[in-house]
């Protein structure tokens, strides 16, 4: 079944040329696949991917998460369901510095007005290998920690989907690897679909499919 | 070795101000705004200065600090190689001038060109001709020839005047002629009424002198001044030990030098001193956060100035020029906002006024005071940034995101709860946050300072200290003191309709006695001689019997018409003596008085009270004076008054306007009233809040742009933050929420600070106003009203700041503002050509 389908999905920029950064892409990705998009640099895949998390609104097209045309959502209302549908992972971990690692794992919780289900956050937060960091600041953390919280913090509110946009674009290579199979790991345990974005091919072959996109449309991989 | 890098800095450091107009605007505001207010302060200071000590000068109309009787040429030769002598000059009393429209004559004496730059050009204002030279030359103010019926006078014009000369010269006796003068200069005096010499003398030229054989020894007057007027006694007295002058060449110092009353200066100084050292501090907090702000937002910027090899010194001076080049321009600014300011506040500015107006002060001081303080602000100000900058690590610099780095464990949980985010974001800038709060505070302070004095203000306690009535009419200065009412003008007056009562009361009156031996000892420490004179004031029965009323133990009437008791003036004689007055003329206290200046009537009587005779009219004298209240049934019976020459009147109630149209009619003396003195009071109280409120506004302004400084651009800095807090849920209502919580920490500290310490600091300097002013402030009256509307102002900025600059970063696209990377927007835009 799938959890998330895309329809002719557009995104043009109008900046004196037009900017075709996706360009009518139909696409799906099943409930608990692990989807990796491929591109060079430019190729629209970060574009897709705040797309496919309602970050931003499509110039044609439509994203439907589990049944649910997101675009036709009023603002408050996408905000709300991306809160409680869709963790993210950044690049640059985008941690709030003044919350502690626990308090920044809570947060997408407890903006929505939840009690956080405790023995959940603790099996992430072990599973992850953050536990002893939990008090600590995100300052006090190496790049691979912060970007482990960032995952806690995208798995904790248990969502159905989890978008990663280059989540080792900032860490050696070591520690990138480390990351990608903790998220896969975490993704299977927790039962979460994750669409990962990387221009590393190493990692992209971890998933359970790779999507090759070039100059805004999907060259390969579209289905499985 | 020296480089010749000033070109390549410069360029650096102008691209750098192009690239942020923002942040330049805020500084230079805080700069025109720190050298605006420091200056202003510093002129009302200079102004005041000059008011006190210039006043009596322009009162007598001559700039004197010491005189003493003719001396030889070779005497003044060697007075004026003294080293504390400045200017030694003499003039010589030519004889007295009748002029047409004046009833006495007036004293002519004689100038030159020193005596006239040295002692008259300071006092006088408006003058147009040269010093007379000619024997038909003279010399007269504007007042002069008012009194004579001339209202366009020109030099030049044709004087006729009848005087008598030789009166002075040893062995002549005066001789009695009239000629036509030649007006040689036309000049305007500050004040044209003096106590017993209403007009300045008319002066001649020493050719006239020597004509009619004035100009010897006997007739000359020696004026000195000295190079210090604070030391002018101990100069004085210096003086006649160097010249070995005997007791007939005494050095007389001017009254005004010699007994320094406190005026309430010194109180008005330290106010002065303190909003200055307030100005200073909101100012560098100001520039302080905003290069702070500026240099963390450009540390990139920086690092990578000193990865291609400028030192940490070129840095320094990168950022110091910055800083200087704005200091120039809101000096600039700033100064010519002062010279405005005083032009147009100052003359009305009760506070610098003295009996001849306020002496504006244009020293080159107050403006290089001005600048140096300012500098002083402004340069401690950028000195951490300019450090900052200079060590930053090129490393460090490469791998800035923009995050804040915050090590400390939190004390508390926010709970995803925004007011508890808000308080833990507050703390994220500490020190920052802590300027602009103290800011914020020292701005609310000053208000709530300044509206408790203006609010706890007795102006009608202070009316009611100098009137007991609602109408006087003072008395007018003839040239042989005051001059008495005709008995039909008294008449009349009582007879007009509305009138309730009058009050017949003799002023002025001057009475010699012997001062206890530590009076007297102390006056001839200061002033040389020992005090002996008595001032009294006459008042009729019917007032006695009024006065009786309000005693502890009533008088008797009949003992006090025979002269046998007398009252103590009480707050007069206070002011003059001191609280010796209490030790030394107890209730009870047998006097020996010598009534009469001239008389000399010799009275035994005895203390048997006190009470204040609330009248707006004075004598001022420098020696310590007793004043009594007499009964003026006595006075007559034994000769020393022949008339009255001070009305007070009651009126009936809504009488007030019709009375005073009446007596304005009949009289062309000065009437002086309750309502008017109530008028001029409040106007008095209205200039202290006006100034109060602007002088707290400009220091809550800075205190106000520190915040939205603070907050527009640390919000820029937070605005990736902003855009992961959407991404991963947060409602703009709950952003919204966050933020005004953040902006609402802020005046909920302010106030919560200011409502207690600020209260008490407001307090304590209102006891210290109300114990050094003679206004009576009876009690501390919160300003309630001023200080909600105030506050009021501090929660909308607080509260709007926030939202206006979260709207504007959210109006671009989450994903954009994602997807940024963190950028430095001043540098982005920086294009340096090496």
């Amino acid at each position: 079944m799938s959890v998330l389908k895309t329809s002719n999905l557009k995104k043009h920029y109008h900046t004196g040329a037009v900017v075709k950064a996706v360009d009518g892409i139909d696409f799906e990705v099943e409930s608990g696949e692990f989807v990796s998009i491929v591109g060079s640099s430019g190729s629209g895949k970060s574009t897709l991917l705040h797309l496919l998390g309602g970050l931003d609104r499509p110039t044609d097209g439509t994203v439907e998460i589990n049944g649910n045309l997101i675009y036709a959502m009023k603002d408050e209302e996408l905000t709300i369901f991306r809160r409680r549908n869709i963790g993210f992972v950044f690049q640059s971990y985008n941690l709030i510095p003044v919350l502690s690692v626990e308090e920044n794992i809570l947060l997408p919780i407890q903006l929505d007005g939840n009690k956080p289900d405790m023995v959940f956050v603790d099996r992430i937060i072990e599973t992850l290998g953050i536990a002893d960091k939990r008090l600590s600041m995100p300052n006090q953390l190496s790049g691979g920690q912060q970007q482990r919280v960032a995952i806690a913090r995208a798995l904790a509110s248990k969502p159905m989907i989890i978008l990663a946009d280059e989540p080792t674009g900032n860490l050696d290579s070591k520690s990138g690897m480390d990351v990608i199979g903790l998220l896969k790991v975490s993704g299977e345990k927790f039962g979460q679909t994750i669409v990962l974005i990387t221009h590393n091919t190493e990692i992209a072959q971890m998933a359970d499919r790779t999507v090759r996109i070039e100059d805004g449309r999907i060259v390969g991989g579209a289905s499985k | 070795m020296k480089v010749a890098n000033k070109g390549i800095i410069r360029k650096l450091t102008m691209r750098i101000i192009g690239a942020n107009k923002w942040r330049n605007f805020f500084i230079v505001a805080a700069i025109t705004l720190t050298a605006f207010m420091i200056t202003f302060m510093f002129s009302v200071g200079a102004s005041l200065y000059e008011t006190v000590q210039k006043t009596p000068f322009l009162m007598q109309g001559d700039y004197s600090h010491a005189y003493l009787s003719g001396q030889s040429e070779e005497n003044m030769e060697a007075i004026r190689s003294l080293g504390y002598v400045r200017y030694g000059t003499y003039t010589y009393r030519a004889g007295t001038g009748y002029l047409a429209g004046f009833e006495d004559g007036l004293e002519m004496i004689t100038v030159n060109e020193d005596s006239w730059r040295h002692h008259h050009i300071p006092v006088f204002t408006d003058i147009i001709g040269s010093v007379a030279k000619d024997t038909s030359e003279i010399m007269l103010s504007r007042a002069h020839l008012k009194q004579m019926g001339i209202e366009q006078p020109f030099v030049g014009m044709e004087i006729p005047m009848a005087f008598d000369v030789g009166e002075y010269a040893a062995g002549t006796i005066s001789e009695h002629h009239s000629e036509t003068f030649i007006l040689a200069a036309i000049y305007t005096e500050s004040v044209r009424l003096r106590p017993g010499n209403p007009f300045t003398p008319i002066f001649v030229s020493e050719s006239f002198a020597e004509r009619y054989g004035h100009m010897n020894i006997k007739n000359m007057e020696v004026r000195v001044i000295f190079t210090n007027q604070s030391r002018a006694v101990e100069y004085a007295r210096r003086l006649a030990q160097d010249m070995n002058l005997d007791d007939d060449s005494e050095v007389n110092v001017h009254v005004s030098l010699s007994h320094q009353a406190d005026t309430g200066s010194s109180t008005i100084y330290a106010a002065i001193a303190i909003l200055i050292a307030s100005f200073m501090t909101v100012g560098f907090m100001l520039i302080y956060n905003v290069m702070n702000i500026s240099i963390t937002r450009d540390v990139r910027f920086y690092g990578l100035l000193k990865t291609i090899g400028t030192t940490p010194r070129q840095l320094r001076r990168i950022v110091n020029g910055q800083v200087l080049l704005m200091y120039t321009v809101g000096l600039f600014i700033g100064l010519a906002a002062a010279v405005l300011t005083t032009l147009v506040i100052i003359p009305s500015l009760t506070l610098v006024k003295g009996p001849a107006g306020a002496v504006i002060s244009f020293s080159p001081l107050i403006y290089l005071g001005g600048a140096v303080f300012t500098l002083i602000a402004v340069y401690l100000g950028a000195w951490t940034a300019a450090r900052k900058a200079a060590r930053i690590s090129p490393v460090e610099a490469a791998e800035y995101t923009g995050d804040q780095k915050i090590n400390k464990k939190p004390r508390f949980s926010v709970n995803g709860k925004p007011a508890l985010m808000a308080w833990r974001n507050l703390f994220r800038e500490r020190k920052r946050a802590l300027i602009v709060l103290l800011s914020l505070f020292i701005g609310s302070t000053v208000f709530i300072t300044f509206m408790s004095i203006a609010n706890s203000m007795d102006t009608e306690g202070l009316v009611a200290d100098s009137f007991d009535h609602d109408i006087c009419i003072a008395p007018e200065w003839g040239d042989s003191g005051l001059i008495d009412f005709d008995r039909d003008f008294i008449e009349e007056i009582t007879n007009l309709t509305g009138v309730r009562e009058v009050r017949e009361l003799t002023f002025g009156l001057t009475a010699f006695m012997d001062y206890p031996q530590e009076m007297a000892e102390a006056d001839i420490e200061t002033l040389g001689h020992p005090p002996e004179v008595v001032f009294i004031t006459g008042i009729g029965s019917d007032y006695f019997a009024e006065i009786n009323k309000t005693m502890k133990d009533p008088a008797d009437l009949a003992a006090f018409e025979r002269g046998e008791i007398v009252l103590v003036d009480e707050a007069k004689s206070l002011s003059s003596l001191g609280s010796s007055l209490y030790d030394h003329f107890p209730v009870g206290t047998k006097l020996y008085l010598e009534v009469g200046d001239e008389s000399h009537i010799p009275v035994n009587t005895q203390i048997d009270g006190y009470h204040n005779i609330r009248i707006p009219f004075g004598i001022i004298t420098s020696s310590r004076c007793l004043r009594l209240i007499m009964s003026n049934t006595f006075l007559e019976s034994i000769a020393a008054v022949s008339g009255i020459n001070f009305l007070c009147v009651n009126v009936e109630e809504g009488m007030y306007e019709q009375v005073y149209a009446a007596m304005s009619d009949l009289v062309d003396v000065d009437i002086l009233t309750m309502f008017e003195a109530r008028r001029k009071v409040e106007e008095n109280r209205m200039t202290l809040l006006v100034l109060g409120v602007s002088i707290s506004s400009v220091l809550a302004l800075v205190g106000l742009f520190n915040f939205i400084s603070l907050i527009s651009v640390g919000l820029m800095a937070r605005k990736r933050e902003f855009a992961a807090l959407e991404s991963m849920g947060m409602g703009k209502g709950q952003m919204r929420l966050m933020l005004r919580w953040e902006g609402m920490i802020y005046w909920i500290v302010t106030i919560a600070a200011s409502v207690t310490a600020g209260t008490a600091i407001a307090y304590g300097l209102f006891r210290l106003v109300a114990n050094q002013s003679p206004i009576e402030f009876p009690q501390f009256n919160y300003p309630l009203a001023p200080v909600a509307i105030f506050f009021c102002f501090i929660v909308l900025i607080c509260t709007v700041t926030p939202e206006i600059c979260y709207r504007n970063m959210s109006k671009r696209p989450l994903a954009e503002r994602l997807r940024e990377t963190e950028s430095i927007p001043g540098v982005s835009r920086l294009r340096v050509h090496m």
